[in-house]
């Protein structure tokens, strides 16, 4: 069949402009659903360091807010541990824990050039209940084998032991590297010391089976995963060293 | 069995009716002309959602609703459409609906999205999408068309699941989430194997799915 030449350009026209409204509408109605997901999903993982949502059964949207609201409050503070206001700043929850200076992706394009990100300025989720303090969730921004990795780390109020630890993995090889999100190896966290000699100190993934405390056992043939969450905390303890001073003052 | 008997069937059946006909355009592509198994289409996502059965069903959902809408829409469309821009036309279209559906899966199940990442967008250049619009919407009714689309899709969504299947069952020892091999086995020396959990593992299961297919319905190349 056919067709001049001002057809074909209409009718390439007309495809463009229905799929492009298509997309655009659908995109534009969806938008707050999926970013309340996204909201959610980052409030669960810090529910679940904390000890708020259980790990295994993620709750609803809804009840995840709720749970967030009644137990979670959001604070700033300086690489040198003051707290900072909220008001002079741009406060985005999607950056992972770690405000304006290491998202996921910076932390992970610029550890492939061999740089580390210093952040800004950090938030730190202060866990209640009943009104009482029960912790501290500090966010981790890593890099694994196949990219970006991120964990929060629950620890008491006096900043001395680990209580809960989740881990997001989302590129590592199912079964190998991405088991660090798996249970058993998160619960090997809960409880380790992290002061050694009057100075916090980062507990760290071994290679194999853990020789001395503030070490865990690592995944076998997910060495480089491991290796990226020790450096996480290792980068991350860094930052949060005089946070977790003040703290034990 | 050399080509689809689909492929160049008589475009004039009555609108609607679901006859001899339109059941063999919804089985043939399941059983004897099966996308992945025969026509060796679409082996990309079939090696990377298919480590658990939950990912790999909802990646056949997602890919059966793209490939009945194209087809459908591209089959209104097959009169209009000019020859000479028709892959581009074809590929705006696909490439719309398989957007929409990301944000839909995005939207509504949230996790599992997150977990098939970027292999619901790869959908626009799995080969079995534009394989059936080319094939059979260019010259088929809708009616027929929607058929056709969800025949391939169901035939694509038997064998990822399938593969599925066996991964999650023998590399992790479970199906659907819930642990099958119990934590005693373990305790007594049973590892996962993981092999099914990495790429090579899916194509060895593909390749036996591929020569027990084969055996059964007699196919050779």
């Amino acid at each position: 069949m056919a067709f001049s030449n001002g057809y074909i350009v209409g009718f390439a026209t007309a495809v463009c402009v229905v799929a492009s409204l298509g997309v655009a509408s659908t995109a534009t109605g969806l938008k707050p659903t999926i970013d309340a997901n996204k909201e959610a999903d980052l409030q669960y993982n810090i529910l679940g360091a904390l000890g708020f949502a259980d790990p295994a059964v993620k709750p609803s949207v809804k009840e995840i807010n709720d749970l967030w609201a009644k137990h979670v409050e959001v604070q700033y503070i300086t690489p040198e541990g003051d707290v900072v206001s909220t008001d002079d700043m741009n406060y985005d929850l999607t950056n992972d824990g770690v405000v304006n200076a290491a998202d996921v992706d910076l932390a992970w394009k610029q550890a492939r050039k061999g740089e580390v990100p210093a952040p800004k300025v950090m938030a730190i989720y202060r866990g209640s209940a009943d009104g009482e303090l029960k912790n501290y969730a500090l966010g981790l921004n890593g890099v694994g084998l196949w990219g970006p990795i991120s964990g929060y780390l629950a620890i008491d109020p006096r900043g001395e032991t680990i209580q809960g630890v989740t881990f997001f993995a989302p590129k590592e090889t199912p079964g190998l590297g991405a088991e660090i999100m798996s249970p058993s190896f998160k619960q090997q966290w809960v409880g380790k010391s992290i002061v050694e000699n009057g100075e916090p100190s980062p507990i760290t993934v071994a290679k194999g089976e853990a020789t001395s405390d503030d070490k865990v056992d690592g995944v076998s043939g997910a060495t480089l995963t491991c290796n990226g969450v020790t450096d996480m905390m290792v980068n991350g303890f860094e930052y949060y060293t005089p946070f977790l001073n003040s703290l034990r003052q | 069995m050399s080509s689809p008997a689909t492929d160049t069937a008589p475009a004039k059946a009555p609108a609607i009716s679901f006859g001899t006909k339109e059941k063999a355009i919804v089985r043939d592509p399941m059983i004897d002309n099966n996308p992945i198994t025969i026509q060796i289409l679409g082996i990309c996502s079939a090696l990377a959602v298919t480590v658990q059965i939950d990912k790999a069903l909802v990646m056949s959902a997602a890919v059966i609703a793209v490939l009945c809408a194209s087809n459908v829409i591209i089959s209104m469309l097959r009169n209009m459409i000019p020859g000479s821009i028709r892959i581009i036309v074809q590929l705006s279209i696909v490439a719309s609906l398989v957007i929409v559906v990301d944000q839909i899966l995005q939207a509504y199940v949230y996790d599992v999205a997150k977990e098939l990442s970027v292999f619901v967008g790869l959908i626009i250049t799995n080969c079995i999408i534009m394989g059936r619009a080319e094939a059979f919407a260019m010259g088929n009714p809708p009616w027929q068309s929607f058929l056709d689309g969800l025949g391939n899709g169901l035939g694509y969504g038997i064998i990822l699941v399938a593969v599925a299947f066996f991964r999650e069952l023998l590399g992790s020892g479970s199906l659907l989430g819930f642990q099958l091999i119990p934590q005693a086995f373990y305790e007594m020396g049973y590892v996962n194997m993981g092999l099914m959990l990495l790429a090579p593992g899916a194509f060895v299961i593909l390749g036996l799915l591929v020569w027990a297919q084969r055996q059964w319905t007699g196919y050779t190349e």
